[in-house]
C-alpha cells in the first residue's frame, strides 16, 4: 500500500512539469495565427487504388509536408470520376504549373502526367493521374480529365503531318489511347 | 521502264478525342476516329476514316476498316466490324 502511494505523488509532479514546460513554450511561439504543421516523411501514399465504379479514388495524399508523400494515389480505377485531386500541394513545387507528383508539360494537376513527350505541345492541363504521357507528333494526349487518358498516340510514323491531334479532351478511364502509330 | 510514284498522305490525325467513359478512343490508326463517344468500349480498333464517332451507349463503332462506318448509334453493340476489306 505505501508503494503505491509513492508511485502516484511521482506521476503527478511528472505531469506538472510537463504542463508548466508547454506554458512556457507557448508563450515564446508567435500568437497569430497557430499554424501546425507536421513534417512527414511516406504520408499520404498508397490510397485509392484499383476500384470499380464512379466516384472512387479521390481527394488522397494532399497536403502533406517533407519527402515521399502523396505518391501513387487514384490509379488504375474503372469509371468515372476517378483519380481527382490526388497528390496535391506536397513537397516543393513545381516548374510550368504543375501541381502534384512526377508531372511533366504544363498545366497539370496530379500524378504522372505529361511525361515523357516529344514536343511540347503534347501532355498538358491534364487532371488525374497518369494522363498525356509517351506522346509522339503534336498536339497529343491535352486536357484529360481521370485516369489512364490520351498515352501513346502518334508514334512511329513516316512522314511529315502524321499522328498528330489524338487522345485529348477524354473524361473518364482509359480513353484516347495508342491513337495515330505507325502510319 | 516503270515510273513508281510513292505519295504520303498524313494519317493518324484526329482520333480518340473527347470521350466520356470508360475504355473510348484507343488503337485507331486512321484520320478521325473513335471521337466524341459517351459510354464505354466505343470507337476502338479502326484503321480506316471517320469511324466509331459520336456513339452513345456500350461498344459500338469498333473495329472497322474502311471508310464512315459505325458512326451515330445510341444502344450497344452497333456499328462494328463494317466496311471490312
Amino acid at each position: 500500500m505505501k508503494f503505491r502511494t509513492v508511485a502516484l505523488v511521482a506521476l503527478t509532479f511528472g505531469d506538472v512539469a510537463v504542463s508548466g514546460w508547454m506554458l512556457q513554450a507557448e508563450t515564446l511561439l508567435p500568437s497569430q495565427p497557430h499554424l501546425r504543421l507536421a513534417a512527414c516523411i511516406g504520408c499520404g501514399n498508397g490510397n485509392g487504388n484499383g476500384n470499380i465504379g464512379t466516384g472512387n479514388g479521390n481527394g488522397n495524399g494532399n497536403g502533406n509536408i517533407g519527402t515521399l508523400s502523396g505518391n501513387s494515389n487514384g490509379n488504375y480505377n474503372s469509371g468515372a470520376g476517378n483519380g481527382n485531386g490526388n497528390g496535391n500541394g506536397n513537397g516543393a513545387l513545381q516548374t510550368n504549373g504543375n501541381l502534384g507528383y512526377m508531372n511533366g508539360g504544363t498545366g497539370n494537376i496530379g500524378a504522372f502526367n505529361g511525361l515523357g513527350n516529344t514536343s511540347t505541345t503534347s501532355g498538358n492541363n491534364n487532371i488525374g493521374a497518369l494522363n498525356g504521357n509517351n506522346n509522339g507528333s503534336t498536339y497529343n494526349g491535352n486536357g484529360n480529365i481521370g485516369a489512364l487518358n490520351g498515352n501513346n498516340n502518334g508514334l512511329n510514323n513516316v512522314g511529315i503531318g502524321s499522328g498528330s491531334y489524338n487522345g485529348n479532351g477524354n473524361v473518364g478511364a482509359l480513353n484516347g489511347n495508342n491513337n495515330g502509330s505507325n502510319n | 521502264m516503270v515510273l513508281a510514284v510513292l505519295v504520303l498522305m498524313a494519317a493518324g490525325n484526329g482520333n480518340g478525342n473527347g470521350n466520356v467513359g470508360v475504355g473510348n478512343g484507343n488503337g485507331n490508326t486512321g484520320n478521325f476516329n473513335g471521337n466524341g463517344n459517351i459510354g464505354n468500349r466505343n470507337g476502338n480498333g479502326n484503321s480506316g476514316n471517320f469511324n466509331g464517332n459520336d456513339n452513345i451507349g456500350n461498344s459500338s463503332g469498333n473495329r472497322n476498316k474502311t471508310d464512315r462506318h459505325g458512326n451515330g448509334h445510341i444502344g450497344d453493340n452497333s456499328g462494328n466490324r463494317d466496311g471490312r476489306r
